[in-house]
Parts: C-alpha cells; sequence; structure tokens
C-alpha cells in the first residue's frame, strides 16, 4: 500500500482521484490547498503527493518546492490544466500549461501530468515516479 | 564553420543542414526578459524557455518600472511583457516600455485579446501579440521571429485581426473600383509602378499610340492629374503589393517625390 497525498482546490479532482487510487488499493489523504496540504504531511507519513499548480495562496510550484525541503523522500507528481483566466475548461496544449509543469519540475516534482489525464496515465506516472506497488498491498 | 579547441582551431562541416536544430555550444544565445506581475507565470515562462538551447532568459521583474530599469542594464534581445500590471491599464505598459527602451523588442503575452488591446499594443511598439492560451510552439516561433526582425502574432490573434479585416477594414472596396475593368487595373499597377509607356504597349500587345491614348483617357476618366496620383490611386485601390509599395517610397526617398511628380 502506498500513502498518497492529493492536494487540489478542486474538490471533484480529489474526490476522483481518491476513488481511482483506493480502488487500486493506496491509502488517501486529500488536501484543499497548499497550506493543508503541508499540514496534512506533518501529520501523516506519506510516500508521495500529486500536487495541483493552480492554487489560492501557495500555489503548487511553491509547495513543492516546500515539500522537497522539508519532506526529501515524498515523491512528487505535478498536474496542471493551465486556468487561472477565468477560463473554466482545461488548456493542456497552452504556453503556460507547459510553464506551470516545467517551474514545477524544476522546483522538484519527478513527474508531471496535464488535466485532463485517463486513469491509466496516472497509474503509470506512479509507478514510474514512486515505483511497484509495495508487495504486501498486492 | 570553425570551432576553438584547446589544441586550436578545427574546421568542421557540421551545420545546421546536417544537424536540423543544432546549435554550436557557443553560439550566441538570444537574450530575453520577462516582465509579469503573477511569480508563477515568471518561474514558468522562464523554465519553459531555458529549456531550449538557443534561448537565455537573463533576468525578470514583476511591474513596468524594475523592468526597465532590469532592461537598462542588461540590454536584452526581447523583452516578453504582460499587457496589463496593477494600476496600469492597457497599452500604457508597453508604451512605456517602448519608449523608456527604444532599442528593445517589445513581445506581449496577454490573457487580453480584444482588438483595441492587439492594436494598441502593435501601435505602442510591440513586435509581437500572443494570446496566454498560445500553444508552447506558437511562443517559440513568435519569440525568434521577433528577434530576427519580424511581427508575429498566435494563431488566435491573428484569426481576431484578420476578422475584423474582412469585416471591417481592407476588404472595403472603393466605389471607383467597380468601374474598372482587369485590364484598367493591370495598366494603372503599371502606371503607378512607372513602367513607361512603350513598356505597357509591349506588355498589352499593342501599340505606343494606343495606349497613350487609353492611359490619358484612364487617368481623365478617374480625376487622376499625374503618375503620383494614379500611384496613390493605386494604392487605395490595393492594386500594389505591400512590397511594391515599400519600393514605391524607397525609390521617392531616394530620388525626391517631385521627379516622380513630373
Amino acid at each position: 500500500m502506498r500513502n498518497i497525498l492529493i492536494v487540489d482546490d478542486e474538490p471533484y479532482v480529489c474526490q476522483a482521484l481518491r476513488r481511482v487510487l483506493e480502488t487500486s488499493g493506496n491509502s488517501v489523504l486529500t488536501a484543499a490547498s497548499a497550506e493543508e496540504g503541508l499540514q496534512r504531511l506533518r501529520e501523516h507519513t506519506a510516500d508521495l503527493a500529486i500536487v495541483d499548480i493552480v492554487m489560492p495562496g501557495l500555489d503548487g510550484v511553491g509547495l513543492i518546492a516546500q515539500i522537497r525541503s522539508e519532506f526529501p523522500n515524498v515523491r512528487v507528481i505535478a498536474m496542471s490544466g493551465g486556468g487561472n483566466f477565468g477560463l473554466s475548461e482545461y488548456l493542456p496544449e497552452t504556453i503556460i500549461t507547459h510553464a506551470y509543469l516545467e517551474a514545477a519540475r524544476k522546483a522538484g516534482a519527478q513527474g508531471t501530468l496535464f488535466k485532463p489525464f485517463e486513469t491509466q496515465q496516472l497509474r503509470d506516472l506512479i509507478e514510474q515516479v514512486a515505483g511497484p506497488m509495495p508487495a504486501e498491498a498486492l | 564553420m570553425d570551432i576553438q579547441t584547446e589544441a586550436g582551431t578545427v574546421a568542421t562541416e557540421i551545420t545546421t543542414e546536417v544537424w536540423p536544430g543544432w546549435t554550436p555550444r557557443r553560439a550566441a544565445r538570444i537574450r530575453l526578459m520577462l516582465i509579469d506581475d503573477h511569480l508563477l507565470i515568471r518561474e514558468g515562462i522562464e523554465a519553459l524557455l531555458s529549456l531550449e538551447r538557443d534561448l537565455e532568459v537573463v533576468g525578470t521583474a514583476s511591474s513596468i518600472p524594475d523592468g526597465i530599469e532590469l532592461a537598462r542594464a542588461l540590454g536584452p534581445d526581447l523583452v516578453i511583457s504582460d499587457l496589463t500590471f496593477p494600476g496600469c491599464n492597457g497599452s500604457t505598459a508597453v508604451r512605456t516600455l517602448c519608449q523608456a527602451c527604444p532599442e528593445t523588442r517589445v513581445l506581449v503575452l496577454s490573457v487580453h485579446d480584444s482588438l483595441e488591446c492587439i492594436r494598441a499594443a502593435f501601435a505602442a511598439g510591440a513586435v509581437g501579440y500572443l494570446r496566454k492560451d498560445a500553444s508552447r510552439e506558437e511562443m517559440l516561433y513568435a519569440v525568434r521571429r521577433a528577434v530576427a526582425g519580424g511581427r508575429s502574432t498566435c494563431l488566435a490573434v491573428g484569426d481576431i485581426v484578420v476578422q475584423d479585416w474582412l469585416e471591417r477594414g481592407g476588404l472595403r472596396e472603393p466605389a471607383a473600383n467597380a468601374c474598372l475593368s482587369a485590364e484598367d487595373r493591370r495598366a494603372l499597377r503599371l502606371i503607378a509602378l512607372g513602367v513607361p509607356t512603350w513598356r505597357i504597349a509591349e506588355e498589352f500587345g499593342r501599340g505606343v499610340k494606343t495606349v497613350e491614348k487609353y492611359r490619358a483617357s484612364l487617368m481623365r476618366r478617374l480625376s487622376l492629374k499625374n503618375t503620383a496620383a494614379v500611384t496613390r490611386f493605386a494604392v487605395d485601390m490595393h492594386l500594389l503589393s505591400h512590397s511594391e509599395v515599400d519600393r514605391l517610397l524607397a525609390a521617392d526617398a531616394v530620388s525626391g517625390s517631385t521627379a516622380r511628380e513630373a
């Protein structure tokens, strides 16, 4: 079993990811902001954090830098669909989305995902970033 | 091409023709500066551009005054700037930047895509305009094109400009154009370009006298008193391409417009 923290200010994203990851045998925590995510990491053990970039308050890039410094063993996946410009739909192919994810990578994220993504893409990336699921959960 | 090594200068046949996209390690990189009030955008664009071997972000600023100071100090090849800042609306930022740093090229990267913003940015001196939802490839193209001396927009902004041009501006056909035959337009083009009558006669496969009469009749019909007036008319009627107009203007600059008036 992996312990995974999901940080996204959109509740339905947290819920959907939680459902997918728990079905795969992971233990999932969620947080609606970077600050809440850091608090969760201080209170609980996590192997992996899946972090949105555009969030009110501390953004995802700032959160990733903080995780790298405070919890160096926690692996990080950044996800973004652009946004922040009053646009409701995801803009995966835009300069800004590429820029956000590149900034996340520079801050220390080991993997990046453009929203929206397929469940299998997420599973593959988690395996790539965090390694195969520990044997006891299989 | 020669490459400097510790052993001396070594001639090599390696070129970009052999290796597309290959940039010599010591080739001068394009020096860029970013101005945007959002830290995340600055960090992201810097990270993105830094992946390109020929590009280098030499500085970032969060406001126009700071950007101007930095641009004066660093002398970048190109500044990529947002259009609106707190307390600084629309094209004011670009105009201030262009006036303060006349040697610096400015590429706008904005979420705004109104025609007023686009027009004002170019009028203020910007060489390119990208919407923030443009693709990464569009941005890289615009950056390289701007540094090479060209103007560009992302596809979405290009669509907006062309749509407006079709609806309101460039295609509007002056009434006089409707009464011109294809032959009239062709003749007017040649007259406007300063082609002598004997050459026009050759082009039309007619005698010089016939063409002289046709030319006089055409000019009388359109109330055009001399070649300069024909040129102005041809420009207004979109009978000349931009490059032809540029060539005429250049010729005027050299010889003086009075020569063609004659």
